[in-house]
């Protein structure tokens, strides 16, 4: 739709009037006398007197008329602006008023400039050759049309008298002056991009248009405002910035592989490779974003957080990640996963929000949808951009990763016919995905669970246990570690099988092995089956052949077939394993997993339990 | 005669027809525009919009009539025959005329709405044009209110689009392009395919 509408007309025909309107006075070109020239001043004292405005004001919206071709001059024909002097102007003709629903159109220009040059060739400008042209190519299937009506135009305008001859052909003329603007001059008509409403549309004034009108006007109000010296100066320390970093700007080591043929620069900044490069790791010190968007960078920072003993706040960060982006369906039970793991009192992995952001949330959950946990997100991405983001940054955690990261070396490589290197696919996403699952599952594993109920309630609501090996090079998602995670030491997806499921001893090298032999009989008894990281114990499972992997460590097991889902809340929602390998667990999964120990949600009626669990 | 010669001489009258009702058609519809351009301007007066009136009523018969022949000549035109191009290139050329008038008569429409209750004589804009005495054909004027020429003429350009498949950019102009070139004189149209065009 077209912007809102000029409403000038009824004033055009009032100024019109010929009691009330403007003296007018007749223009002498040549020999003849056209009548009905009114001066550009008397327009601008019209405008004064009758609208009861400023001088400023009533020039400029007098010089608006003559733009936008209400009004056009006589003596200058191609200069649109009023002159508040005795320079002469004439009305435009109701025909060539600009009207809303019409924009002009391509055919009346090409008979206009046809007619332009029947009537003297060679007339043309050169921007009207050039749409000339153009429309020639454009429209010429009509172009046969165009001529004839041309001519037929030319003629019918000759048959009517010299002085009305003349002012047809200054009324046309100034119409394609405002219409298709010569370079150079300023296009009044240009309005940007359609809207998406009709803003002329009669909409009868109800209470609901008004108050949606009022939110509307509320909320424009409280838009941010930014100066464009300052938003300009944000975009040039930008640009500065990420320069180096700009592989079309700076190349790229080691290569371009659209030039070389070589994937290499693809594998060294695969989303979680083992070892990134050196610019990208300085990258994540530019500001906080470019951090937390790099999974790698979320996975560095999650070390350095854990050691903080802060390692929720981004679990929970990436929890409502998931929320936002997954699947619609599941918002509503994942909000609530959500809020029972981080947010409620007691909660086993409880983040520190303020009263105000919780009451929002709560208020919130209420009616849960994607962006119900917006407010406490973004405290908790405040806080950790405000608060951990600096001392991370001078961690050792965070040199270490510096110092470890690689330069690629330039490489130059030809691919000659001779010595072309075998080009292999990359690894399938299914695969990558079963991948990040797997490690996901072992990050599930070094979480300490501490609603178990034989634990002493006095226990403090902590983190993860900080197993001394950090694994190093886990495909990590973007969504966190289940829900259902169990003090296992970090290793249980590498050991070597232990015969079925027993809850055998575990050689854990955690600082808490009692806690851990008796969670994991828990995790076992609560029957979380379909984790993958069960599916990795069974020596049912064979590894799949696939491509170029991370090594993730010896038994990397990948089971195709499983049906688990890539988030937040795998043990829950996708109950069925489908699994031909891994039958082991396929069976007793589901119901056992539901009688976890329950946060209560403040909304929910206790009735609802064996439910959300 | 032999009776594809018959057809042939048939044919070629039909196309010449047509083309002389499509140059009437043009006429009419320039003249009609011309009017339509002084409405509410100094000009404009019963008598004009009588005339216009009377100018659309021409154009509207030479619609009709060119409709039915063009449309008859289609049919029975063979299939990439010469003139069965000449008639598409004819047909290309009435549905450009028939849109342009089209447009006029929305536009028509729309200033006799807002300059409506005219008293004879007195016009309100000064657009510095004189009034017009007689001219233009001589018939009575039809009843029908622009409302209606616009619904008649809507319907007729709608049927046109459908009823023949006649994809516009296989009709290639005749004209010479650009403003360098000569004007006077046309050179025929190069031979174009249309073997996938059909009337329904």
């Amino acid at each position: 739709h077209r912007p809102r509408a000029l409403q000038i007309e009824a004033l055009m025909m009032e100024m019109q009037n010929p009691d009330k309107g403007i003296k007018t006075q007749t223009q002498t070109v040549m020999v003849t006398d056209i009548p009905h020239a009114v001066t550009g001043n008397d327009i601008l004292q019209w405008i004064l007197q009758r609208l009861q405005v400023t001088q400023e004001e009533a020039l400029h919206l007098g010089d608006l008329f003559v733009k936008y071709g209400y009004i056009y001059p006589l003596q200058e024909p191609k200069n649109l602006t009023l002159k508040p002097d005795g320079s002469l102007y004439r009305f435009q003709t109701p025909y060539f008023w600009p009207v809303q629903g019409w924009p002009a159109d391509d055919t009346d220009y090409a008979i206009y400039l046809a007619k332009k040059n029947i009537k003297r060739k060679g007339i043309l400008e050169e921007y009207e050759k050039e749409h000339y042209n153009m429309l020639n190519q454009k429209i010429n299937y009509k172009w046969d049309f165009v001529i004839m009506q041309a001519k037929e135009q030319y003629k019918a305008g000759k048959e009517r008298k010299k002085a009305d001859r003349y002012a047809l052909d200054c009324q046309e003329r100034a119409y394609w002056l405002v219409n298709r603007t010569p370079p150079g001059m300023l296009d009044v008509l240009e309005y940007g991009v359609d809207r998406v409403t009709d803003p002329n549309e009669n909409k009868k004034k109800t209470m609901e248009v008004y108050r949606r009108e009022i939110m509307y006007y509320q909320q424009s109000i409280m838009k941010s405002r930014v100066k464009s010296s300052v938003s300009l100066g944000g975009l040039v320390k930008y640009s500065e910035q990420f320069l180096s970093s700009d592989p079309i700007l700076s190349g790229c080591l080691p290569s371009n592989p659209w030039i070389t043929d070589d994937p290499d620069f693809w594998d060294f900044n695969a989303k979680l490779v083992e070892i990134p490069t050196r610019m990208r790791v300085e990258r994540w010190a530019f500001n906080f974003s470019e951090l937390i968007r790099d999974p790698k960078g979320r996975q560095n920072f999650q070390l350095f957080l854990k050691k903080e003993f802060s390692g929720e706040n981004l679990s929970f960060w990436e929890a409502c990640e998931d929320l936002k982006y997954g699947d619609q369906s599941k918002v509503k039970e994942k909000a609530e996963e959500i809020y029972k793991l981080f947010l409620a009192p007691g909660a086993r992995r409880w983040i520190n929000i303020d009263g105000t952001t919780m009451g929002i949330t709560v208020k919130g959950l209420k009616h849960p949808h994607r962006y119900v946990l917006d407010a406490a997100q973004t405290h908790i991405y405040m806080l950790m951009k405000k608060d951990s983001y600096g001392r991370y940054l001078k961690s050792p955690i965070y040199k270490e990763m510096l110092a470890k990261a690689i330069v690629p070396q330039e490489t130059v490589k030809k691919s000659g016919l001779f010595g072309r290197r075998h080009l292999r696919s990359s690894p399938s996403p299914i695969i990558l995905r079963q991948q990040e699952e797997e490690a996901k599952a072992k990050e599930a594993a070094t979480t300490v669970d501490i609603t178990q109920p034989c634990l002493p309630a006095s226990q403090a609501p902590c983190p993860a246990v900080h197993a001394g090996t950090a694994p190093p090079a886990l495909p990590h998602s973007t969504a966190c570690p289940s829900p259902i995670s169990v003090a296992l030491d970090s290793t249980v997806g590498t050991e070597q099988e232990p015969e079925g499921i027993s809850p055998g001893p575990l050689p854990s090298s955690s600082r808490r092995s009692p806690v851990a032999t008796l969670s994991f009989g828990r995790f076992l008894k609560r029957g979380c089956w379909t984790s993958p990281v069960l599916g990795a114990l069974s020596p049912k499972c064979p590894a799949v052949p696939h491509g170029k992997v991370q090594p993730l460590g010896e038994q990397q097991q990948l089971r195709p077939h499983t049906k688990v889902v890539s988030s937040f809340f795998q043990i829950k929602t996708d109950a069925p394993l489908e699994s031909k390998t891994c039958p082991v667990g396929s069976e007793e999964g589901e119901h056992n997993h539901r009688r976890a120990l329950k946060v209560i949600c403040p909304w929910e009626n206790p009735m609802e339990e064996g439910k959300a669990g | 005669m032999a009776p594809g010669q018959r057809e042939a001489c048939r044919a070629r009258g039909t196309a010449g027809r047509c083309a002389a009702a499509q140059a009437a058609l043009c006429k009419a519809t320039a003249g009609h525009r011309l009017l339509v351009l002084q409405l509410g301007g100094s000009s404009d007066s019963l008598g004009l919009r009588e005339e216009r009136g009377r100018r659309s009523a021409e154009a509207r018969e030479l619609i009709t009539g060119l409709r039915h022949t063009l449309l008859e000549g289609l049919q029975q035109a063979a299939a990439g025959s010469e003139e069965r191009q000449e008639l598409e290139q004819l047909w290309v050329l009435f549905l450009s005329a028939l849109e342009h008038f089209l447009q006029d008569l929305r536009r028509a429409h729309h200033l006799c709405q807002l300059f409506s209750g005219q008293r004879d004589g007195t016009a309100p804009l000064h657009t510095g044009l004189g009034g017009r005495r007689g001219g233009g054909p001589t018939q009575p004027p039809t009843a029908l209110s622009l409302e209606e020429e616009v619904e008649e003429v809507r319907a007729i350009l709608v049927e046109m689009e459908s009823r023949v498949n006649i994809p516009l950019w296989t009709v290639e102009a005749t004209q010479p392009e650009g403003p360098s070139s000569s004007m006077a004189g046309v050179a025929q149209g190069e031979a174009h395919t249309g073997h996938h065009c059909r009337v329904l």
